[in-house]
């Protein structure tokens, strides 16, 4: 059997560990994680060709065992998609940051 | 989830294209910090000329029509075709795109189950899922429970799943990577001899093509 605590396994490398029962509910796509995927395909090897899909799993392994433990599934897909357009130059952290807080305020301020 | 992040101030001096401010949905809670970041990253790409409306419209479609897959359609073709589940076994890619199914640049490998052998799907590194084929993957099948498992114990997770396999039957489980995917073609249950391609699309389902579980003629 494979040794399953090697150090130099990577963390998302967790074949053969155990991590207990599995539930086998299955929940639709919320509408944000759609459109992430989407934007995410159409910048990606079928679209403009910004990035492949090799980029954005290099991303999902570096960004480091906390936040990648964190994160669900599409939660993680987005942090990788941003990790190499910020790499990429297409925007900053601090500009996708205050765009975020505008478009909160944006959401709050419609909802009231 | 994350949540925390330092607030920092900033002035809202900069103008917005309008028609390419995204007003979502309104939901009752707060939108989550990935939900924000979403809409944001939409922004600011639709603003610098990385993605068009349209774009991004065609995108959405072709993810909504993947949640309905055409995959049972294609293993109905397998079991009443044997030329064509030939091909299919020989080479996906090809295969699926005389249906005009494109499986992307990913291989497609397709395996088939037998009398003696159930073949499993999983991703044990990520995720990869022959999207194109069956939609997205259900949760179970990112989980990290059913990841890390089922490549060590397959018959007690296949149990798990209601998949009881006789111990003189092989369980072979395919490893995805983000270049190679898998599907499985079930086994045709008895007494489905007389059914039409139609009929037997009714019975074949999604876990049924990850090999979690078999169809039944009932």
């Amino acid at each position: 059997m494979a040794d399953t605590d090697d150090p130099r396994r990577g963390y998302h490398d967790i074949g053969g560990k155990d991590y207990g029962a599995i539930d086998p509910n299955a929940t639709e796509m919320k509408p944000w994680e759609r459109m992430s995927t989407a934007i995410s395909n159409a910048l990606g090897a079928a679209g403009r060709h910004i990035y492949v899909t090799d980029e954005t799993r290099r991303a999902r392994e570096q960004m480091g065992e906390p936040l990648y433990s964190d994160l669900d599934y599409y939660e993680r897909s987005t942090e990788s998609m941003k990790i190499i357009l910020v790499e990429k130059g297409l925007f900053t952290e601090e500009e996708l940051e205050d765009r975020m807080k505008e478009i909160e305020q944006r959401m709050a301020e419609a909802r009231e | 989830m994350a949540e925390e992040r330092g607030t920092h101030e900033h002035d809202h001096d900069h103008d917005h294209d309008h028609d390419l401010t995204f007003q979502p949905n309104i939901e009752d809670s707060d939108p989550s910090r990935y939900e924000l970041m979403t809409y944001a990253m939409r922004e600011l790409l639709m603003e610098r000329g990385h993605l068009t409306p349209e774009e991004l419209r065609a995108a959405q479609e072709k993810v909504e029509s993947l949640e309905k897959s055409d995959g049972a359609k294609v293993i109905a073709k397998a079991w009443t075709d044997p030329e064509f589940k030939q091909r299919l076994l020989d080479d996906g890619n090809s295969a699926l795109a005389e249906l005009d199914i494109d499986a992307g640049a990913a291989k497609m490998t397709v395996v088939e189950n037998t009398d003696d052998v159930q073949n499993v799907v999983v991703c044990t590194l990520c995720s990869c899922y022959p999207r194109a084929v069956l939609g997205m993957p259900p949760d179970w099948y990112r989980s990290k429970s059913y990841r890390s498992r089922v490549i060590i114990e397959p018959r007690k997770v296949l149990s798990e799943f209601g998949t009881e396999v006789p111990d003189d039957m092989t369980v072979r489980v395919h490893d995805s990577l983000a270049d190679l995917r898998y599907l499985v073609i079930p086994r045709r249950p008895e007494g489905t001899d007389d059914w039409t391609e139609e009929q037997l699309a009714s019975i074949v389902t999604r876990d049924t093509m990850v090999g979690v579980s078999n169809p039944t003629a009932s």
